[in-house]
């Protein structure tokens, strides 16, 4: 059985239709590559899987378990956003740590993750840094600059 | 902006000459409007520390010649305001105790509303929108007598209480009143800054903090927030400076003893029969305008960045 | 931790707004009067009625609202009886009574006025102010009367001017100022004021029976007359002694040109007398108090009312004793002698007034009995006051030459008068 199962995946804004009846597997430690014209759906179908946008009708399953109605915190998923979408008046190490923060892992045991982290991605001197370009949005020149370590680093403490 | 060729700063100043020219006509017209706003002020001033022999036969711009702080000692402490003669004092407190609570609430409210306008959309978020907006326009003056209505019933549910519990929890207190109607009246005028720059907030940001399992208000509290300085100065200040000043208000609603600075004021100076003490007038007049004026100084600079941010970004 | 100190904060704030007091017994002996006498001499008089009260045992709770001739304070009153929480009593313009007794908002004093037999003092064209329907609802302080002529005794000495005994002589006297060399007329060129003048002028052009015909009954016939045609060009003819610089100058202002001898005469009010006691000028000896030439033995009166709002049945204790205050020959003597008006009471002494104060109580009661005791048509006292500012817009209009000949003038007058009906 496939590790995410999207069945019939329709999606809705008033009238327009946007997503029109995905069907979609994934096995567990796949791979998979959205590609497509700007205004064809690929963020609008993350954003469903993620639970950002609610789904008109269809199924999303992740793990046999079918997770249309839950709250994105609970659908154990990890999101990088086109545009990073890191908290501006936060560290680097305060947006990688929110989420654990959020789920209420204890402080001691957020630093460590933050740390090993941060020295896996070699991002570590930038921790206590601001992360400034989030708020304004992607930038080809800093599109494979070191900061991507720190949204990488956001998902992989989940 | 490194790519400024030299040619291109030449042009923008093609001889030292005519810039110097340029410089003096600019620095020229600057002074003379400064001067120009700042000379009712400086009178004022000059006016509050003369005695009133030197007002009634001497010039009006020329500097006193005997320094005195009397006027400004009588203004706060025992001018008369009616047939009370404690000077403006209290009127000064009531007017804090008014204003703080009023510019917080509105302005927490304001923002909260911005939030859930942008980034928590509901069916009918436009016309609710619409309708706050729609209150920026009501005159003071048509509200006056509903508004008026609503508070005598209020203040009946707080008579109530009082005899039931021993406590009337505010109801009806014309402090608590007057802060209930600038909230009121000032929830459109907070909502729509906040609305228009939280609009330009990017929601990427919110997202992610959903799927980073923060609820409403830790959204609103960890991310909103911190990011809305310069919209909280902009809001502050315009709503400090119209609750500070308003007259129609706090003398309609809390005439009397509770009566705000401005209601005060105008009893001290509005005299019809009487010398008329131009040196106390004046010192009170400046007290009563001194917190708005304090509010500009301090956070003027951030006013103008706050609302360009909004602008820009908008 | 945090939990506590929240509370103790929130206690704090609410003990700081007074709303942790409980404040319900305290008030049954006190007054709420609502007023606009702010300024130093009036103040002081209505300090009279407070410190009377006090002795009485009753606090009074002081709601000023000065400005615009009560006009903000009228607004105040308007919401405060809107909520339901009108004050005990509020300083008010006649008609104003007027409108909230009809409405049912005043409190009956009967109860004291039989028994002080207010109706016999009190001059029955003011009666139609404070009774509704045969009941009393509001008192009056005092009576103002607006035809009176200020004079420098000093500038009138040196000029060798006697007492002008109709408006020809008027005119006389004024030119005998103007070669002298001073400002004959000191006048303050705002509405009001000069609406003042004229009903003097008007009185004293077509006497008191074609002043109540055009005036309190608005008749169509003498609005259009002649004899008002004539009071506008009598207007026309003074304004050939007033100082260049008179447009908008207030009317205390006027007063002091008076005082200091810069001017010789000021038509005004009786609250004009205020400024020469303030200037400590003594009556009959530094300036002389005339009625407007040609109105001796009318008073144009205006008066300053409290209406007695619907209160609370425990209040009515306090608000009875405030009326009984108001109405009690001492403290009508004590504020009128400050004030500068006289009595409402026709039966107060006038022992305690000036030679002006007495002459304008002997006046009053004389006008009262031969049925010359009218309104002022300015001071909202002959008719509401959409028709009297319809009134002094016409006469301003006219007197700053917008409007051009007197004929204009009458045509306006009518026009505008019906229009505020």
């Amino acid at each position: 059985m496939a590790f995410l199962e999207i069945n019939a995946l329709r999606k809705r804004f008033g009238a327009v239709e946007i997503l029109k009846g995905i069907d979609l597997t994934l096995d567990k430690g796949g791979f998979l590559v959205l590609v497509g014209p700007s205004g064809c759906g690929k963020s609008t179908l993350l954003n469903t899987i993620a639970g950002l946008e609610a789904i008109s009708s269809g199924t999303i399953s992740v793990d046999g378990q079918e997770i249309n109605d839950l709250h994105p915190s609970k659908r154990d998923i990890a999101m990088v956003f086109q545009s990073y979408a890191l908290y501006p008046n936060m560290t680097v190490a305060e947006n990688i740590a929110f989420g654990m923060e959020m789920r209420g892992v204890p402080k001691a045991e957020r630093d460590k993750a933050v740390a090993e982290v941060a020295k896996t991605l070699q991002i570590v001197p930038l921790a206590g840094a601001p992360p400034q370009p989030a708020i304004r949005g992607p930038a080809p020149a800093r599109r494979h600059g070191p900061r991507f370590g720190a949204p990488a680093a956001r998902v992989s403490v989940r | 902006m490194s790519a400024v060729t030299p040619a291109a700063i030449m042009r923008a100043h093609p001889t030292r000459r005519s810039a110097w020219r340029s410089r003096i006509v600019i620095y020229g017209l600057l002074i003379f409007f400064a001067v120009l706003y700042l000379m009712p002020l400086v009178v004022m001033v000059m006016t509050s520390l003369k005695p009133m022999s030197e007002i009634t036969g001497g010039n009006m711009f020329e500097l006193p010649h005997h320094l005195t702080f009397a006027p400004w000692i009588k203004a706060w402490g025992t001018t008369c305001v009616g047939l009370t003669c404690a000077g403006i004092k209290g009127y000064f407190w009531n007017s804090i105790k008014m204003v703080v609570p009023a510019v917080f609430i509105s302005t927490m409210l304001g923002s909260l509303n911005g939030y859930v306008l942008t980034k928590w959309r509901f069916a009918g978020h436009r016309l609710v929108f619409g309708l706050m907006l729609f209150a920026c326009f009501i005159p003071y003056q048509s509200v006056l007598i509903p508004m008026a209505v609503i508070l005598g019933k209020l203040g009946s549910i707080g008579m109530n209480m009082q005899d039931l519990t021993g406590y009337s929890l505010g109801f009806g207190n014309p402090t608590v009143n007057l802060v209930l109607v600038h909230v009121v009246y000032g929830l459109g005028f907070t909502t729509l800054f906040f609305r228009n720059y939280y609009e330009a907030f990017p929601t990427e940001l919110i997202k992610a903090a959903q799927i980073d399992g923060a609820g409403f208000f830790q959204i609103f509290r960890r991310i909103m927030l911190p990011s809305s300085a310069p919209i909280f100065i902009v809001t502050v200040i315009y709503q400090f400076t119209n609750i500070w000043n308003d007259f129609l208000f706090g003398s309609t609603f809390a005439a009397g003893d509770n009566a705000p600075m401005t209601v005060a004021l105008n009893n001290v100076v509005n005299t019809s029969t009487g010398v008329i003490e131009y040196n106390v007038n004046m010192a009170a007049a400046i007290i009563a305008a001194a917190p708005t004026l304090i509010v500009y100084v301090v956070a003027g600079r951030y006013f103008v960045r706050g609302l360009m941010a909004g602008a820009v970004k908008g | 931790m945090k939990l506590r100190n929240f509370y103790l904060a929130s206690a704090m704030a609410a003990s700081a707004l007074g709303l942790a007091v409980p404040a319900h017994a305290a008030d049954v002996k006190q007054v709420q009067v609502l007023h606009w006498w702010t300024s130093g001499g009036e103040a002081a008089a209505l300090a009279t009625l407070k410190s009377y009260l006090a002795k009485e045992g009753y606090a009074w709770k002081d709601v000023p609202i000065a400005g615009g001739g009560g006009a903000a304070a009228m607004t105040t009153l308007k919401a405060m009886v809107a909520a339901g929480n009108p004050p005990t009593a509020s300083q008010i313009l006649g008609y104003y009574a007027l409108d909230y007794a009809k409405a049912g908002k005043l409190n009956d004093l009967n109860v004291l006025a039989t028994k002080e037999h207010w109706d016999k003092v009190i001059p029955k064209a003011l009666q139609k102010f404070t009774t509704t329907n045969g009941k009393w609802d509001a008192i009056p302080i005092n009576i103002h009367s607006v035809n009176w002529l200020w004079i420098n005794k000093a500038v009138m000495d040196k000029i060798g001017g006697t007492e002008p005994k109709n408006f020809d002589e008027f005119i006389a006297l004024l030119d005998k100022a103007k070669k002298a060399g001073v400002i004959p007329l000191a006048l303050g060129g705002q509405p009001w004021q000069e609406g003042t003048m004229f009903d003097s002028v008007v009185m004293s052009t077509g006497g008191p029976a074609f002043y109540k015909k055009a005036f309190v009954d608005l008749d169509p016939t003498a609005l259009k007359s002649a004899t008002m045609k004539k009071a506008f060009d009598n207007l026309a003819k003074l304004r050939a002694y007033v100082d260049p610089n008179y447009a908008g100058r207030d009317w205390n202002l006027a007063t002091a040109m008076v005082i200091k001898g810069d001017a010789l005469v000021q038509v005004m009010g009786d609250w004009a007398k205020g400024e020469f006691t303030v200037a400590h000028k003594v009556a009959g000896k530094d300036f002389l108090c005339y009625r407007f030439p040609g109105t001796e033995g009318t008073v144009i009166y205006n008066t300053d009312m409290f209406a007695m709002f619907q209160v609370p049945a425990d209040l009515r204790g306090a608000q009875l004793a405030l009326a009984d205050a108001v109405m009690s020959p001492a403290v009508q003597s004590a504020f009128n002698v400050i004030k500068g008006s006289v009595p409402a009471r026709m039966d107060v002494p006038d022992t305690a007034f000036d030679m002006c104060g007495k002459k304008g109580i002997a006046d009053v009661k004389k006008a009262d009995a031969a049925g010359t005791f009218v309104g002022s048509m300015t001071q909202n006292y002959a008719q509401p006051p959409a028709i009297a500012t319809a009134y002094t817009d016409v006469v301003t209009k006219f007197f700053h030459g917008e409007i051009k000949t007197s004929d204009a003038a009458v045509a306006e007058l009518s026009k505008a008068i019906d229009a505020a009906k």
